[in-house]
Formats: structure tokens, sequence, C-alpha cells
């Protein structure tokens, strides 16, 4: 038999061990994380977000160089950390095409948040693309600045749907479907799409487009109207010259140019710009041991977005 | 049963003398799974990435050993020490022990910074008393050679570390 002393021993060992454990599980910092500092002794004035690629809510990159999409969990994240480190101004420089429409909309959302809080003004800087999704999120922005040549526009939702039944019947493929509904394989490519599918797709679009539209409206509030917005919320492209006469930006100019605009709106001197979507060092190391081979192929959350959603919901150019 | 009555008796009544092989490296695998566990908390770390931190201390922890060993095993030598190789390897293990506190210890940092920081060091502490203790024991040194033996063994390690990265510069530039 185990004397007393032997088994208190052991528990308050098990205890120490269950403590690390719920440490880790409880998954809360230790200490208050330390304000962002970009110069020594200075806290960032205004936090830069690059917003690159096609946009969708599990972004990720690959280390084997290139980032194909940005993850909308990881604007969001930074935007908080701006907010929490009380900068004057958010500047979002935007180079996408688009991207998933609930990704898009959720930066968005928190941008809006934010701003009419009005304690944090927010700048968009169009780079080459910043088109559909791209431009949902720049329109949250006080102010826009785009390059004379900046693709934008292409306001507008899309359903593509394939009909993969002439190649299947070629190679002899049958497919067999037992439904709950008569929508539940909507969108399916092994059939021809039904008219009321057609309608139910269509009424889908265009939901998600009305919302697409009120959120330029709302963010754009007394720049432009409904009626100068439906005039080229059409799905077209527009190059930044053009955009600034439909009154989809404020003005023509470079990422200098945006930072000016940053001084002007939050009265700033010799800003502290700092990149906020830049991990921090707890974030890297996380990162660095979440590594997961998937993420050497940059298409994967491309190809998993489709794979999900079974309507593929887009805002792309 | 056998390994944890050899875990008390190596953490609890370390008169008895070092812990056999088996026992000491599942004292040491319990340390690693504290610390690594601490270091997933403080970074947040999904599972791999506190399996990766598992397997990175894992191997730090192993180095270390040897290392600290070795330089403990030389000096106390040196000084007169008649303990063996597996003995000083024991004793090494034997005293890391109370690193398993610091996962509780972290537990306090939460609600008192300075409780979890008073703590925290006397669990260092602690490690080093033991290591001073457990191998004065080993190689039957008296007392202020025994902190002698610990004193120069740090000395030692820390010139080895600094000739390690010394002689690849060395050797890459000077030829």
């Amino acid at each position: 038999m185990w004397r007393q002393d032997r088994l208190i021993a052991l528990v308050l060992i098990v205890v120490c061990i269950i403590a690390a454990l719920g440490n880790w599980l409880g998954n809360v910092p230790l200490q208050a994380p330390a304000p962002t500092m970009d110069t020594p002794g200075r806290p960032a004035d205004v936090a830069l977000i690059p917003i690159n690629g096609v946009i969708t809510f599990a972004g990720e990159s690959s280390p084997l160089g290139g980032g194909a999409t940005i993850g909308a969990q990881a604007v969001l994240r930074s935007i908080r950390r701006a907010e929490r480190d009380k900068v004057k101004a958010i500047l979002v420089n935007i180079n996408s095409p688009g991207g998933s429409a609930a990704a898009s909309q959720a930066i968005y959302r928190e941008l809006m948040r934010v701003r009419k809080k009005g304690d944090i003004k927010i700048v968009a800087a169009m780079a080459d693309v910043a088109a559909s999704g791209g431009y949902y999120v720049a329109a949250a922005a006080d102010h826009i600045v785009a390059n004379p040549s900046t693709i934008t526009g292409s306001i507008g939702v899309i359903v593509q749907v394939q009909n993969l039944t002439d190649l299947l019947k070629k190679v002899g493929i049958q497919t067999v479907t037992v439904k709950s509904g008569k929508f539940k394989d909507i969108a399916s490519p092994l059939r021809p799409t039904t008219p009321g599918e057609i309608d139910l797709l269509k009424d889908f679009v265009n939901q998600s487009y009305q919302q697409f539209v009120d959120a330029i409206l709302e963010g754009r509030k007394g720049k432009i109207n409904r009626e100068e917005l439906e005039r080229v919320a059409d799905g077209r492209i527009l190059i930044g010259s053009a955009a600034l006469k439909a009154k989809l930006v404020d003005s023509l100019g470079n990422y200098y140019d945006a930072v000016e605009q940053v001084k002007k709106l939050a009265d700033l001197q010799d800003p502290v710009i700092r990149n906020y979507l830049a991990p921090d060092w707890r974030e890297s190391l996380q990162e660095f041991f979440s590594f997961r081979w998937a993420n050497g192929f940059p298409d994967q959350p491309l190809r998993r977005l489709v794979e999900w959603n079974k309507i593929p919901l887009a805002l792309m150019e | 049963m056998g390994l944890i009555e050899g875990l008390y008796n190596s953490w609890f009544r370390s008169e008895l003398g070092r812990p056999s092989m088996p026992v000491a490296v599942a004292s040491l695998a319990l340390v690693c799974l504290v610390l690594s566990l601490n270091a997933a908390a403080m970074t947040e770390s999904t599972v791999t990435g506190w399996l990766g931190w598992f397997f990175l201390f894992g191997l730090g922890l192993a180095l270390g050993w040897f290392w600290l060993s070795a330089a403990l095993h030389t000096v106390a030598q040196l000084l007169g020490g008649v303990g063996s190789v597996t003995d000083t390897f024991g004793a090494v293990a034997q005293s890391l022990w109370p690193l398993i506190l610091t996962g509780a210890a972290n537990g306090i940092l939460r609600f008192s910074p300075l409780l979890g920081l008073v703590f925290s060091l006397a669990i260092n502490l602690w490690v080093v008393v033991n290591l001073v203790r457990c191998v004065g024991r080993e190689h039957q040194l008296p007392g202020l050679r025994a902190v002698l033996c610990f004193g120069g063994a740090i000395v030692l390690a820390e010139l080895a570390l600094l000739g390690l990265i010394l002689w690849p510069l060395m050797v890459i530039l000077g030829m």
C-alpha cells in the first residue's frame, strides 16, 4: 500500500501538469500585450494594412514564395490590434481582384465599425487592382486614393455553374442522386440547371448584390447617390481616372499621396506607420509550428473555397 | 508503479542516491511536457504547435543534459570528485524536476504577477540548489567544493559554447 505522503506528492505533481495544460488550453496571454512600436520609444500613429491577393477567410501564403490569398481573419485581427494601440489612422493598401463575398463583407464591416466610432480615420490606397471585393473593402474608407490606371469597379456578384452532362455521357459515367429536397443538389454540374434553380440563384445573387450596393452607399454617403452608383454598378471595370469621374474614388495618386491624405485627415505631422498585418513574434512562432504542407500550394484555399461553398458566391474581377 | 516509486524517491528522497536511467528519462520527459505546454500557452499555439515545442524542447533538454553533465563531470573530477559519468547524468536529471512546478507558477502569474515571479525565481533557485547538492553527493564533494563545481561548470559550458561559435568562424574566415 502507498503511504499518504507519496499520494499527496503524486497529486501535487499531477496538479502542476494540469495547471500547465490549463494555461495552454485557456489560450489566454499571461501578460497584456505590449503596444506595437515602430520607432523605438514611439508608438505607431498609422496602421498599414496591406490587402494583397484574393480575399478569403482563411488566407494562406506560400512558404515557397508568393502570397496567394489574404485572410479576412488576419485582417480583422490587425484592425483590432490597431484599435487597441489607439492609432490615429488606418491606411488600407489594396491590391486585390476581390474574393469571397463573406470575407470582403467582414473586413468592410469591421472597418466601418471603427470608422463610426470616429477616433480613427481610414484611408484606402489602390494599387494595380482593387475591384469587386477589393472595392467592397475600400468603400469603408473615409477617403479612397486610386492610381489613374488602377483597375477598379466590377461591382457585382457572380455564381457560375458548369454542366458536365455531355462530358460524363461520353466517358460513360452515370450519377444517381438521392436528395431530401428539390434544391438540395442545386448548382450540381452533373445535370442541367432547372428554371426553378436559376430563379433561386438569381434571387440569391440579387440579395448579395443589394448588400454590396447598400454597403457602398453607406461607406460613401454624401459622395455618391444610388442613381449614380447603379449607373456603374453593373459589373463593369473602370480605370482609376474613370472611377474618379464616377465618384467611386475621391482622388488620384499613389501610396505616398494616400499617406498625405492620412496626415491631413488625422492631423499628423510626421506619422509612424507600421504594418499591422505583419505577425508579431508570437504569431510567427505559432505560424511556424502550425505549418501544414498544404500551405506550400497557394491555390489550395481557392480550391477549398469552391469545394466548401457548394455555390461559390464570389466577388471577383 | 515501480516508475512512480522511482520518481517519488528521486524527487523527494534524493538522499537515497541518483535515479536509474529510466526514472531519470521519465523525469526529464515530464519536465519537457510542462515546459512545452508553457511555451504553447505563451505563443497561443495549436496542438501541432505544442507538438513542435515538445520535440524541440525534448531535443534541447537532451543536448542540455549532455552539455551540463559533461561540464559538471569535468569540473568535479578536477576538484577531486569520485563519481562516474552515469552518476553525474543521474544527478543532473534528478535536479531538474522542480521545473515541473513552472506550470503552476505561470498559472499564478495570471492572477498575481508578483507572486508568480517570486514562485518562478524560487523554482530556479531550487534547481540550482538541487544541482549543487546532487553533484556534491554523487562525487562526495564537501559543500564549498560542490558550489565551486557548479560555478565552474557553468563557466566551462559558456566557454565551450563560445568556442563552438568561434571555431567555425575561425575555420570559415581564416582558411
